[in-house]
């Protein structure tokens, strides 16, 4: 049972959890004190002097982000001595910050300017120190200007937190600066672009570039999507400006800013090819244009007997429509990419890692620098900040283990034995662990679909665990479409020498043998070219649906941007080839009914047809355009400023 | 005694940071070579600072004691001939008043001072710390060990003391802590071994950043026994088997002799597992710090300890809670520490009737300023800032007189000469603005301009904001520039009040001590030398000639029309009217020179504006006393 304890904030009562500060005591009771330095989840840093408060029988003004509420505390927030305070703190700091806010993106959401509104400093008494410059960072994705730095040290703390650490202060007083290792370029410094430094600046100190130029960001339009490019599957804002996508963010749960790796962040920067917008046909080795009518009698013409190929990142809409598909055409050769790395038995795992205190990573690749589910990495390190217990087991030696109680590298099948199961080991460390484990209350493990059985059978059927898949909607093919499907299948598919029909974007690298391949995706990529019938499809921000996450929980997509004219949604293909052969498809809408995960486990030891070290490759290829990317950028001059 | 009846010479030569300067290691070389040539049977010794730094290189011989002042490689051959040969005295080398000053004219028939204890600036002092000094070689434990060294906690281990029991001894003693504050070292101690956790952790902090001041690096390179010492003692006290000692590298032989120290108490087992046989374990590691000012605030050390950036953090927690590592951490001056086997080894009633009533004991001081006997003074507790100028410290330099003395660092204040009758305790100094500090006096002059004075101080607090609140960061930028402003004759009669606004705020809303306290020397400089501030912004007048703003004018009824002022003058401003000079004051940069050339004083430095200053009319603070 949890410590409570009382305190009187402004004159209201409020009762917390013992440990917790007087910042966020005030916020349950719906008080806001103002802060430009607090980031929640870390300690308080204290920094910033504007959460200065007033705390009976403290002789002088404390900063509420920094303590902890006790019990009979008598606190007050906004006195006459504080307002003069603040006013004089942000008096100071408007005198080494560009005084002129109409010409700053940032205007609307900028914190600083929304605390100094309130306590009504226009301009400082002080004049203008210019300190700081636009820093010449040639780097395709974010913008530094330490003009506009107030030192509020989020970036740096963020940065250090997520374990990449490689922003740093440097120097001392008025000449301190907020700079990498050196005064490095960004991308010698080990920086991976991840921008969680940008997303918690309070002000126009960071930004992204691309949307450097691109109108006031109170102007976007946002909507809550979803990156669908790796397993992660992280909750994105997406804002829109003038039907562009200018900015990606990572969405804000309980005040605590989520992840984003660079692909998920400054992916739709990236030229991944030229964008399908009208179906193709092959002609000799180039494609040309045909009409959807077209195209569309060609595939019914083929589509009896044909088999089919769906990739885990379609949304569940999709592939439900794909299923009542299948089942009306009476497709047999019917798989999906998740039989690539995982048996769908292990997609069907789901467990949340929110209140666990113990969380074991086996088998899995974590890396933010190469970002291998950067994101799982990120939020596995939150929990062990928050408290929680970290144990690693793996094949190699992790980033993440720098943060863990235990790492165990070895055989993995060996050591999930030896740790989870009943065999005992002479190991000092497995024994420690072991004990770890042992003792915690709820404890998660995370894993690699490989070795999704072995765990099972190790620590048994009612152990938290989560498989991780390395496509977005593995889950929620698994869950919608398992009765359909069956491991191992794609092996048959895609050596099936009649028309196969690729719906959705896939491994690039898998060998198809067909003679007549439909593909169904939005860009004109390598992948592409294997294709005698290209049909267009739309982006992740075009599509509006849900997917299931590697936890197993349902999120929603919104829709950010219109279709560009004569692009179609996997859905309206199918369901025109359908319409096409005259054939009904039971269209079910409830897609809650539809993927609940029913039965219960059963043993399959599928591991899944692509070996370990080929699972991440389409992980790499987007790294590698990312890198790519950053390598060729020498662009210097970028305004930062509204024109 | 020598076999043959005769006392056998020693010489202690001090090899302080000063005096090594003036190249005291190479004089012991070469007395020891000099020793060895003539076969005389001498022990030189290499010792800490002996204090009187102005007259350094220093030696005293033993057994007879006599002290020889500035002594150069050229008298070693007299050295070792007349003192180590036969127990003479080199009478030349004896110290001297060397001018007639009105103080000491009582003296004038007294001769050479021949031993310490003779020399007006050691008779006032208390030497409790300084005292091993002049009778240890810092290198070898053995004479720490000969003087009684290790006795109290041998005293502890041996009788079996309760932690508490040492503890309630600190208390009793009434000793505080020497870093500033002066918070009572017993209440910490206490607060620490109260705390949770297992590990507990000893911090000294030797970062003294502070202008002019050299007190803990002086103890830590002449007596660091006495740290180690007071800190194993404190570690039995509060529980604690890890101790720090956080150096600047600035200090290279404080390092080593730290260093040495720690090699040479480990081989005797005063330091490692199970001391004295008692069950006791305590290691001591040291900390290299890069010299940052604000790493002397507590928090920020701590931080800088784990390998951090040095950045202070709000208290609470307070490091007996919540210190390195988040240990519970007893973090105390390098001279808090080196009380400690003092008040263990003699009792808490023997210190505790030195000082003050809420002071106890003595306090090191480094002295610096335009006073004529600088260097290193312990002094008790209560002693009168008169004392310590006039008589350890033989009055202001070249006759000048006493404007103001600056005491306790870029933190302290100025206290003008009329309030120099002040005891010297935490309580007095404050209630006149300044405070204790890590003990900085720096002597002021009428020379000494104090708005520069203020400005000096700031700036060097500007350079060692550690950047992390604005209050500090900003705060102390923008008062600097208004000082700036002033100094350079810009200021406006605004300029005061708005100084006093920043001060204030300040005050209350920085993060740390540091950012806390540094509007302090305008703060104490505005208190009692505001006028000193309106003369610069209205009459554009600096009363110590040191801004450059005031307008300078020949007084043609007397000038002899030599033409110095003429020849000196940079840029060709003194204009030669043949049956006078004048000033073009278009041209005129200021620069004083034609002032100090002038052989009769006739060019007068004013104020501008219409009210031209009268010299005679300014009153100038702290009048020195008649015919003392």
């Amino acid at each position: 049972m949890e410590h409570k304890v009382t305190l009187t904030i402004d004159g209201k009562e409020v009762c917390v959890p013992e440990g917790t500060n007087v910042l966020e005591a005030a916020r349950t009771a719906g008080i806001e004190i103002p802060t430009l330095c607090y980031l929640k989840d870390f300690l308080g840093f204290g920094a910033c002097r504007i959460c200065l408060v007033e705390i009976e029988g403290f002789r002088a003004p404390v900063t509420a982000c920094t303590t902890i509420a006790k019990d009979g505390m008598k606190i007050t927030t906004n006195s006459p001595r504080l307002q003069q305070e603040r006013k004089f703190v942000l008096d100071l700091i408007f005198s080494m910050h560009p005084p002129e806010c109409g010409r700053c993106p940032k205007l609307g959401v900028c914190d600083l300017r929304k605390i100094a509104s309130k306590n009504k400093v226009a301009k400082s008494s002080f004049g203008y120190t210019e300190i700081g410059h636009t820093v010449d960072d040639p780097n395709p994705f974010i913008y530094r200007d330490t003009r506009y730095c107030i030192l509020c040290g989020k970036c740096v703390r963020i940065c250090q937190g997520q374990g990449t650490s490689v922003l740093a202060f440097l120097g001392r007083g008025v000449k301190m600066t907020v700079s990498t290792p050196n005064n490095a370029l960004l991308k010698d410094s080990g920086c991976t672009f991840c921008g969680s430094c940008v997303e918690v600046c309070p002000v126009n100190a960071l930004s992204e570039k691309p949307k450097v130029g691109k109108g006031r960001e109170s102007k976007y339009k946002r909507f809550e999507c979803v990156c669908l490019e790796c397993g992660d599957a992280c909750d994105t804002i997406v804002s829109v400006y003038q039907n562009e996508v200018v900015k990606v963010n990572a969405k804000v749960k309980d005040d605590v800013h989520g992840y984003l790796c660079a692909v998920g962040r400054f992916g739709f920067t990236l030229d991944r090819g030229k964008r399908i917008t009208a179906p193709m046909k092959r002609k000799g080795l180039d494609f040309e244009e045909i009409t959807w009518d077209e195209a569309i009698s060609t595939i019914a013409e083929r589509i009896k007997g044909s088999s089919m190929l769906l990739s885990a990142k379609l949304l569940n809409e999709d592939i439900m429509t794909a299923k009542a598909f299948a089942k009306a055409l009476q497709l047999e050769d019917i798989a999906s990419t998740v039989e690539l790395y995982s048996s769908y038995n292990a997609m069907k795992s789901k467990a949340e890692i929110d209140d666990t205190d113990l969380i074991i990573v086996v088998g899995l690749s974590l890396s933010q620098k190469k970002r291998l589910f950067p994101a799982l990495d990120f939020d596995i390190r939150r929990k062990v900040r928050l408290g929680s217990k970290l144990i690693v087991v793996s094949g190699e030696d992790l980033e993440v283990s720098a943060v863990a109680e235990f790492k165990l590298i070895g055989d993995v099948r060996k050591l999930i034995n030896e740790l989870l199961g009943k065999e005992s080991s002479e190991d000092n460390s497995i024994a420690g662990a072991k004990k770890l484990y042992e003792s915690a209350k709820s404890p998660v493990i995370i894993c690699e679909p490989s070795y999704y059985d072995e765990i099972v059978c190790a620590a048994g059927e009612s152990t938290r665990l989560v498989a991780v898949p390395y496509e977005s909607n593995a889950k929620g093919v698994a869950a919608v479409m398992s009765d359909v499907l069956e491991d191992g299948k794609i092996k048959a598919v895609v050596e099936s020498s009649k028309m196969l029909y690729v719906v959705g974007e896939v491994w690039p690298n898998i060998e198809f043998k067909s003679d007549f391949i439909v593909m169904q995706k939005p860009y004109l990529d390598a992948q592409a070219d294997k294709a005698d019938l290209l049909l267009p499809a739309p982006t992740s921000w075009e599509m509006e649906g849900s997917i299931i996450n590697l936890f197993g929980s349902l999120t929603k997509l919104q829709k950010a941007l219109a279709m560009p004219e004569g692009v179609k949604t996997y859905s309206e293909v199918l369901q025109e080839i359908a319409k096409a052969v005259s054939v009904d498809m039971d269209l079910s809408k409830d897609i809650e009914a539809a993927i609940e995960i029913k039965g219960k486990y059963e043993k399959t030891d599928f591991k899944g047809i692509l070996p370990l070290s080929e699972r991440k490759l389409h992980m790499d290829a987007l790294n590698e355009l990312i890198d790519d990317t950053v390598e060729k950028f020498n662009v210097l001059e970028t305004k930062s400023e509204v024109s | 005694m020598d076999p043959d009846g005769t006392k056998r010479q020693s010489l202690w030569v001090c090899c302080g940071t000063a005096c090594r300067a003036g190249g005291s290691v190479e004089l012991a070389d070469k007395l020891q070579e000099e020793a060895k040539n003539n076969n005389i049977p001498v022990d030189v010794i290499k010792t800490g600072c002996l204090g009187m730094c102005q007259k350094g290189p220093l030696i005293k011989t033993m057994p007879d004691g006599y002290l020889y002042q500035k002594v150069k490689t050229k008298h070693t051959a007299k050295i070792i001939d007349y003192t180590a040969k036969s127990g003479f005295a080199v009478r030349e080398l004896f110290y001297r008043i060397d001018d007639l000053d009105y103080y000491y004219k009582r003296d004038i028939f007294s001769g050479p001072k021949e031993k310490i204890e003779d020399l007006p600036f050691y008779q006032k002092q208390l030497r409790l710390i300084l005292e091993g000094n002049e009778r240890i070689a810092p290198e070898n434990i053995h004479y720490y060990i000969a003087q009684g060294g290790y006795e109290a906690l041998a005293k502890i281990l041996s009788e079996k003391w309760e932690p508490e029991k040492v503890i309630d001894e600190i208390m009793k003693s009434g000793l505080r802590g020497r870093g500033g504050a002066g918070f009572p070292a017993g209440i910490k101690w206490r607060a620490t071994r109260q705390a949770k956790g297992e590990v507990k952790v000893i911090v000294a902090n030797g970062d003294e950043g502070d202008p002019g001041a050299f007190m803990d690096r002086s103890i830590m390179e002449g007596n660091p026994h006495c740290l180690l010492e007071g800190m194993l003692i404190a570690g039995y006290a509060v529980g604690a088997n890890y101790g720090f000692i956080y150096v600047r590298h600035e200090y290279p032989l404080a390092l080593k002799n730290i260093s040495i120290a720690i090699q040479q108490v480990k081989e005797l087992g005063l330091i490692g597992k199970n001391i004295l046989g008692s069950g006791f374990d305590f290691d001591i590691s040291i900390r290299e710090g890069a010299g940052a000012f604000v790493c002397g605030e507590e928090t920020a050390l701590l931080v800088s300890i784990e390998g951090k950036r040095g950045f202070p953090s709000p208290k609470p927690p307070f490091p007996a809670e919540s210190g390195v590592w988040a240990f519970p951490t007893c973090i105390n001056n390098i001279e808090t520490f080196a009380n400690v086997p003092y008040i263990v080894k003699h009792g808490a009633e023997k210190f505790s009737s030195i000082g003050t009533e809420n002071s106890k004991g003595t306090k090191v001081f480094a002295l610096a300023g335009k006073i004529k006997n600088t260097g290193l003074i312990e002094v008790p507790m209560g002693i009168t800032l008169r004392e310590i100028i006039y008589d350890i410290g033989g009055g202001i330099k070249d006759g000048k007189r006493l404007k103001a003395v600056q005491v306790g660092g870029p933190s302290g204040g100025c206290i003008p000469a009329d309030l120099i009758d002040v005891e010297v305790d935490f309580d007095s100094l404050s209630s006149v603005g300044a405070i204790m500090g890590s003990g900085g006096i720096i002597v002021l002059d009428e020379d000494d301009c104090m708005v520069s004075i203020a400005k000096y101080f700031l700036e060097f607090i500007k350079e060692e904001s550690c950047g992390k609140c604005p209050p500090c960061r900003i705060g102390s930028y923008q008062m600097l520039e208004i000082l700036t402003r002033i100094t350079e004759g810009k200021g406006e009669m605004e300029d005061i009040d708005r100084l006093e606004n920043i001060a204030k705020s300040m005050q209350v809303s920085a993060l740390c001590g540091l950012g806390k306290t540094a509007p302090n020397p305008v703060l104490s400089t505005m208190r009692y030398f505001r006028d000193e501030y309106e003369e610069h912004i209205k009459h554009k007048y600096c009363r110590a000639k040191s801004c450059r703003i005031n307008t300078y004018k020949i007084d043609n009824d007397e000038c002899f029309l030599c033409g110095l002022c003429k020849k000196v003058c940079p840029a060709d401003a003194v204009i030669d009217a043949g049956d006078q000079y004048i000033i073009d004051q278009e041209k005129c940069i200021k620069c004083k020179a034609c002032y100090d050339a002038c052989p009769i004083d006739v060019i007068k430095s004013l104020g501008s504006g219409e009210e031209t200053i009268d010299k005679s009319t300014i009153n100038l603070k702290g009048e020195l006393r008649d015919g003392a």
